[in-house]
């Protein structure tokens, strides 16, 4: 252990003894308000994610954890994420009273699962990175159980992370037989000729498919998105998938070349089935959260269009939409969860009607997250598909491209969808007085959305990053 | 000098983002604030035709900056004869379509005013933009701020309306991206330089099929936008259902970045594919003469007989361009202009008789001319410059395309003529039931009043002006015609090369 190494630790120390100060905070006597709790959260998120400019990259320990360019990229956009669902909780009507010192903590907590995930060099490491990731989400998604269909989220949720961790596991196994090493560098220079590792990399993407909510393995999302409280939602369609992205494109494509390309033709029937089942799914559905759920699942089919194509532009197209994709969706869910009611989110489209004339700060960012998601030059989620599409194209998928036009283009029915009841006239007034919006939903909203555009117009500020 | 250009797309976006920022709540500040922006952007344009100096490739202008260096995109706009013309309509009716919809507008003219400029910047782009990724991003850029247009001002069935039109529109310009990459990508492959610059991307060799293929790819695109018969469906519907203003952008101005796109790109980029597909797509532009001209005959709602004209139109534009020889080519970029021009002013005449009476139904009009003389007299020197009157705007368009396709296929003309005259019959028959006969409703109307005759004075000088001196127009067309020509010339040369 050098200095070093210490050094580069930082971000997940600083992360860990946040969350237990917070937890902390709660034993003292006295009372300590939820404001102050929330202020030493993000203080804890600013300073990791100032400990990783502090990195030395690249850099690895013992083949456990690497710090490189991307992780460093993907750790900050973490940190971020966790900063403005912070902010959103705080807010947020439905947790006002319930969020304490333990709500906060497991937010610290599953972060830093996140950034051990991303930085993950070896496969046990990997694992503990997703459990620390899962387990504080079972309890954030039934963290206001009097809601329908908390618990049975929650339970659901802790079920299927359960499932996918058996298979990761078994993956692992296999793996380890397969190289007599848990390191995926090591794993990638004894690769055996046989059909071993190419099965023991599926059976660990069925694991994190279960994460990504890709198809065959996505029936959990809808429902726990419509049960967890709205920014936990965002949480978990964001950033947590984000990082599990990462990691796999840190394994397959970074390290286990041969794999990948073994895997092509699975990883484009995926790729398909998730784009389809996603956009039809999506299509007629009126209640938002299962509807944003319906089409996350179509954008993973998109990353895996770019996955699919098996080149260096495929790779860094996976990696862009991955950002983009967090960033989209964190936009689209900070809405819905600014605009909650007292007590509980707004499910219907119908219960949107004309908040966006009301709201204009709010509306314009949700069109713009949308139109990033349904894919409208100047946004990120422009560029994202441009690489995405270019890399099949380049690969000569030239059916799977147009497969994943087509399919843009019915997207764009049911964003358009959204966005015209968010602009609609209201029918009637129903005595709802406007509520000022505070500061910081706010601020962290017009952040994500200058960041979707920024990002959209200058793709270069984060792509220097990629490997 | 240059960059004026980028000033041409970049002062409208700052005009509507002030108006949203700082007048949303002053109607009639964001009212005139939009005006000075546009009357702006006219004088721009103005300044920039009078300076204008064609070099030897025929570009009066071009911009260069690098824009994402690693993946070969460009910030790249350029100006020669044909973007020029069409810079200066798109800067002529956006004003004209914001002093249009000045008090027929009822409902947040801030943001009205705002999307209108924000459309302006986005075909101002279109029309400019020489980098196949740039150009793309400014063909949907357009798109969204007209969705707006349509889906919160229109009439009645809006919602409807403005979906198609954007489903349609989207679908063709997303087999257009693919077909970019593919061209970006051939190219890359065979030269080694990964880039998107229009110039660049001329002289790709291509394989045999691909080429046919990737040419589909665009002209899906622009097909969708002119619109060419079997997916022209979206247009009657966004053109009945828009706002005034809308129709008249959608009419006058976004129809034509579908046709500026097949010769700036379709045509030149494929050569050999598109001369393969000519004849097709002469069929297509004939059926979409005579389909849009018979439909017209029946529409009994004003702006849906206008919508199917604009159809009849745009296929003579078709037809011209596939003919592909001198004559045919000056004609559809003339009447290009001078279908922009005539609809606008038609589509905003019929703007002005539903403020009035609240309708655009043929069945409830009838003897208007009496009490509104000059509303009577403008529709009907408009009407005629439709119907290719000698002397008015579309005549010459429409005598050119006639003239040049002659030469391919007498076949074609003559169905061609045909449509001219299934066009003479519906609009004359509009006119007179308009206009003509027994007073049937009479609600208080009034003729128009000075705002309106200033817009529709500035169109008839133009029309008077395109239909009897053309000539300094077809000026500054000769060199793109030029160009698109010797590609042909090439092709064929090339063949018989080949045969030998």
């Amino acid at each position: 252990m050098q200095a070093i190494d210490l050094i580069n630790l930082g971000p997940f120390i600083i992360l860990g003894l946040g969350g237990i100060t917070v937890l902390g905070l709660g034993i003292l006597p006295g009372h300590v308000s939820t404001r102050t709790l929330t202020a030493v959260t993000i203080i804890v998120l600013i300073l990791g994610t100032a400990a990783t400019i502090l990195w030395k990259v690249p850099h690895e320990i013992d083949g456990i954890l690497v710090f490189d360019r991307l992780s460093r990229l993907f750790i900050q956009l973490c940190m971020l994420g966790a900063i403005v669902i912070t902010v959103l909780s705080l807010y947020y009507p439905p947790t006002q009273k319930e969020m304490r010192e333990e709500y906060l903590s497991l937010i610290l907590f599953t972060t830093l699962g996140m950034v051990l995930f991303i930085s993950s060099q070896n496969l046990v490491m990997a694992f503990v990175g997703l459990e620390i990731l899962s387990v504080p989400l079972f309890a954030l998604i039934a963290w206001l159980p009097k809601q329908k269909h908390a618990i049975e989220g929650g339970i659901k949720y802790a079920m299927l992370a359960g499932i996918a961790a058996a298979f990761f596991l078994y993956g692992t196994t296999l793996a380890y037989v397969n190289s007599g090493s848990l390191n995926i560098t090591a794993l990638s220079q004894s690769l055996s000729d046989g059909h071993l590792p190419a099965i023991a990399v599926t059976l660990l993407l069925v694991g994190m498919g279960f994460k990504l909510a890709l198809v065959p393995f996505h029936m959990w999302s809808p429902d726990i998105y419509q049960a967890a409280p709205a920014p936990v939602t965002a949480l978990f369609a964001s950033i947590a998938k984000a990082a599990v992205l990462i990691f796999l494109i840190r394994l397959l494509c970074l390290n286990l070349q041969p794999v990948w390309e073994a895997l092509l033709p699975l990883l484009w029937i995926l790729a398909v089935i998730s784009m389809f089942a996603g956009n039809l799914l999506a299509l007629f559905q009126q209640n938002i959260k299962r509807l944003l759920a319906y089409s996350s699942i179509a954008h993973i089919g998109y990353i895996f269009v770019a996955l699919a194509a098996g080149n260096s532009l495929g790779r860094d197209a996976a990696i862009y939409y991955s950002l983009a994709y967090a960033l989209m969706n964190l936009g689209a869910f900070a809405v819905v969860a600014a605009l909650a009611l007292s007590d509980k989110d707004r499910q219907s489209l119908e219960e949107y009607r004309g908040l966006g004339r009301q709201y204009p700060i709010l509306g314009i960012s949700m069109a713009i997250s949308l139109l990033a998601l349904a894919g409208l030059p100047p946004t990120a989620g422009f560029v994202a598909k441009l690489l995405a599409f270019g890399s099949a194209v380049e690969a000569g998928h030239f059916i799977l491209a147009i497969i994943a036009v087509i399919n843009t283009a019915i997207a764009f029915y049911y964003y358009l969808h959204i966005l015209i009841i968010f602009f609609a006239e209201e029918k009637e007034r129903t005595g709802q007085y406007i509520v000022p919006l505070p500061r910081g939903t706010l601020a962290s909203v017009i952040v994500i959305n200058s960041l979707i555009i920024g990002l959209g117009i200058f793709p270069e500020l984060i792509t220097t990053d990629f490997p | 000098m240059m960059y004026w250009l980028s000033v041409l797309i970049f002062l409208p976006l700052s005009g509507a983002l002030l108006i949203v920022l700082a007048w949303h709540n002053n109607v009639v500040m964001a009212r005139r604030a939009a005006l000075l922006f546009s009357a702006a952007e006219l004088l721009i344009a103005l300044g920039l035709w009078w300076f204008a100096n064609p070099g030897s490739d025929g570009y009066m202008y071009i911009v260069r900056a690098s824009w994402i260096p690693s993946m070969g995109i460009q910030f790249l706009l350029g100006m020669d004869g044909l973007s020029l013309l069409l810079v200066l309509l798109t800067a002529l009716l956006i004003p004209i379509a914001i002093l249009v919809s000045w008090h027929s507008i009822k409902l947040h003219w801030p943001v009205f005013a705002a999307l209108l400029l924000a459309t302006e910047a986005g075909i101002m782009g279109v029309f400019l933009a020489l980098d196949l990724i740039l150009f793309y991003v400014f063909w949907e850029l357009m798109l969204v701020p007209m969705y707006f247009l349509i889906g919160i001002w229109g009439h009645e069935r809006r919602l409807y309306a403005a979906y198609k039109f954007f489903l349609f529109t989207l679908t063709g310009s997303l087999l257009m991206l693919v077909s970019i990459l593919g061209l970006y990508f051939i190219h890359g492959e065979q030269t080694g330089t990964y880039t998107f610059d229009y110039f660049a991307l001329l002289h790709t060799d291509l394989p045999d099929n691909t080429g046919m293929w990737l040419m589909l790819g665009f002209f899906a695109a622009f097909a969708v936008k002119i619109p060419v018969f079997p997916v022209h469906s979206w247009l009657p519907d966004a053109h009945t259902e828009a706002p005034t203003a809308g129709s008249i952008i959608l009419a006058g101005l976004l129809l034509k970045t579908g046709a500026y796109g097949l010769l700036r790109f379709c045509l030149p980029l494929f050569p050999e594919d598109s001369l393969e597909f000519a004849p097709f797509a002469m069929a297509l532009g004939v059926v979409g003469i005579l389909y849009g001209a018979f439909l017209a005959l029946v529409q009994e709602d004003l702006k849906r007989l206008i919508a199917y004209s604009s159809i009849s139109h745009l296929g003579f534009v078709v037809l011209g361009i596939y003919a592909w020889n001198q004559e045919s080519l000056h004609g559809a970029m003339i009447l290009i202009l001078a279908h922009g021009i005539t609809t606008s002013a038609m589509f905003a005449i019929v703007g002005m008789l539903e403020e009035r009476s609240h309708t655009r139904l043929l069945s409830r009009m009838g003897g208007l001319l009496l009490p509104m003389p000059r509303l009577g007299t403008m529709l009907l020197l408009f009407t005629l410059s439709a119907m290719g009157m000698p002397g008015l705007a579309n005549f010459v368009g429409e005598f050119l395309v006639l003239a040049g396709v002659y030469q391919i296929s007498a076949s074609f003309a003559i169905a061609g003529a045909m449509g001219i005259v299934a066009g003479a019959i519906y609009l004359l028959w509009m006119y007179q039931r308009a206009m003509l006969g027994e007073v049937n409703e009479s609600p208080a109307w009034r003729d128009l009043d000075l705002r309106e005759l200033s817009v529709l004075a500035i169109l008839t000088i133009l029309v008077l002006w395109l239909g009897l001196y053309p000539a300094p127009f077809l000026d500054y067309l000769q060199n793109p015609t030029d160009t698109i020509i010797e590609l042909n010339t090439v092709v064929i040369t090339g063949t018989e090369d080949a045969s030998h």
